[in-house]
């Protein structure tokens, strides 16, 4: 039988968690998008072997699961390099990690939608390479992305509840416990898959409002 | 080399390619100062890449060009050290106008035409809009300072493209087929703009289709063809009694297209 009566009493424990999904979230999505940037850039200007590395990152983590990082980065440093990290940095770290390389691949896409005559203009200018990205393209790039890094936004933060494999007290983790506690899996994972909804549905639409926007305001004259 | 000094742009022996093709063959051309030079031709003749390695956008393979007496450019087995890149960049002596106007459309009319004042040459906000509203009355468009580009007509944003290559003060002005992708109703504001600027004695290169405006105001008219100027004559010559049979193939073809519709201007 179906009885959210039976668990709705237990629901402000799950809303305790949100702080600490938020945090991950939020700190993964800064860190990522921070590192991504970079990461972009080198990758379009080739530089040897620099731009191989940048691949590289950027192929390693869009390819491997980030359970696997986490799981590996908080049982298997410790062992191997001696290096032993707090759960929060490594969740965040792995996702960050991820984050980045999904950035990057965004990043390059805005800023290669950039059309080549807003370089060749702003370079007859006199303007100076990081003068063009910083004025002239970089803005037009961040319209074109907001709305995939609103996408990247809205699963990270669903990506955040693997931060419950290493014992993290976010809303998902919270959640196994409390079914366990309660006999009432079905009903508490409803729960939070309503919390989840609630926190990611405004996330969703933004995405959706923003690629409207942006579509009108690159329309072809 | 004294002879050199006293020419404004110098472009000697050009080669350029693309890959393995030859897109500038041994091209030389000079350019006195306040003078205004038309470059015809048919599509794949070069002309808008001659523009593009006078404003430094491609490097060259052969020869030099020299602005003002200074080197901009030169091919590798040029003898001489190579050209400051980033002193040329500063030295602003070429302003550029496209085809394809490439405002900034991020930014609104009067954030495109200071910008490059502000950022390069660090001018203080008032004097930049100072600058650019002078400007902007000079093309006609002080009513259109904080519209974005998007908002405006071709013709009237190929005249924001002209005020703000204008607000670096550049020596000469390239415009490379600026009436092309305009409206035929909106072309005649925009060459009338072009038209001021000749006649208030600035040295221009103009790659155009516009015949009418190169017979007018004109000085030289230079033929390309292959990669290759084949002829360089004032208009009232070069239309009437070209000496070279490409450069009459080339214009009675052009004549032909225009046929009885040709507007006048």
């Amino acid at each position: 039988m179906f009885r959210l009566d039976a668990v709705i009493g237990d629901f402000p424990l799950l809303l305790l968690g949100v702080p600490l999904t938020l945090a991950l979230t939020l700190a993964a999505f800064a860190v990522g998008t921070l590192a991504a940037l970079p990461i972009a850039m080198t990758r379009i200007a080739r530089v040897p072997g620099l731009s191989q590395g940048a691949l590289a990152w950027i192929e390693f983590f869009r390819t491997t699961p980030p359970l696997m990082h986490i799981v590996w980065a908080y049982y298997a440093l410790p062992v191997i390099a001696g290096i032993k990290l707090d759960a929060f940095t490594v969740v965040a770290g792995a996702l960050a990690c991820s984050t980045s390389a999904q950035m990057a691949e965004i990043f390059r896409g805005g800023i290669l939608a950039v059309p080549r005559g807003q370089w060749d203009a702003s370079q007859v200018l006199g303007l100076s390479p990081w003068q063009r990205l910083w004025w002239v393209v970089l803005p037009q790039t961040l319209r074109l992305i907001l709305a995939p890094s609103c996408n990247t936004l809205v699963s990270l933060l669903k990506q955040s509840s693997l931060a419950a494999v290493i014992a993290m007290p976010e809303i998902m983790n919270r959640g196994w416990i409390l079914a366990s506690e309660t006999f009432r899996p079905i009903e508490v994972l409803t729960l939070v898959a309503f919390i989840y909804f609630v926190l990611t549905w405004p996330l969703v639409l933004l995405a959706a409002a923003l690629e409207r926007q942006s579509s009108l305001a690159f329309r072809s004259d | 080399m004294a002879n050199e000094a006293r020419k404004l742009v110098v472009i000697d022996r050009v080669v350029k390619r693309y890959g393995g093709e030859t897109v500038l063959d041994g091209v030389s051309l000079d350019v006195d100062a306040g003078q205004v030079m038309v470059v015809i031709g048919p599509s794949g003749s070069g002309k808008s890449t001659l523009l593009r390695c006078l404003a430094r956008l491609e490097a060259i393979q052969k020869g030099r060009i020299l602005i003002d007496g200074a080197l901009v450019a030169k091919g590798a087995d040029e003898p001489g050290p190579a050209p400051d890149a980033a002193a040329a960049r500063l030295s602003h002596d070429v302003g550029m106008v496209f085809q394809s106007f490439n405002l900034f459309p991020h930014l609104t009319v009067l954030e495109n035409v200071t910008l490059a004042p502000r950022r390069v040459r660090g001018m203080a906000a008032a004097e930049a809009e100072a600058l650019a509203m002078e400007l902007l009355g000079r093309v006609g468009l002080e009513d259109k300072r904080d519209v974005h580009p998007a908002r405006l007509s071709g013709g009237q944003q190929q005249r924001a493209a002209i005020a703000r290559a204008l607000a670096m003060k550049p020596r000469i002005m390239l415009f490379d087929e600026v009436t092309s992708a305009l409206d035929p109703e909106l072309v005649g504001e925009v060459l009338k703009t072009m038209r001021g600027l000749a006649e208030q004695g600035m040295t221009m290169l103009v790659v155009t289709h516009e015949m009418g405006f190169a017979r007018d105001v004109a000085d030289d008219v230079v033929f390309m063809d292959r990669g290759a100027i084949v002829e360089r004559a004032p208009p009232g010559r070069i239309f009437s009694q070209p000496a070279e049979a490409r450069t009459r193939a080339f214009l009675e073809r052009l004549l032909e297209r225009e046929g009885g519709s040709r507007r006048s201007r």
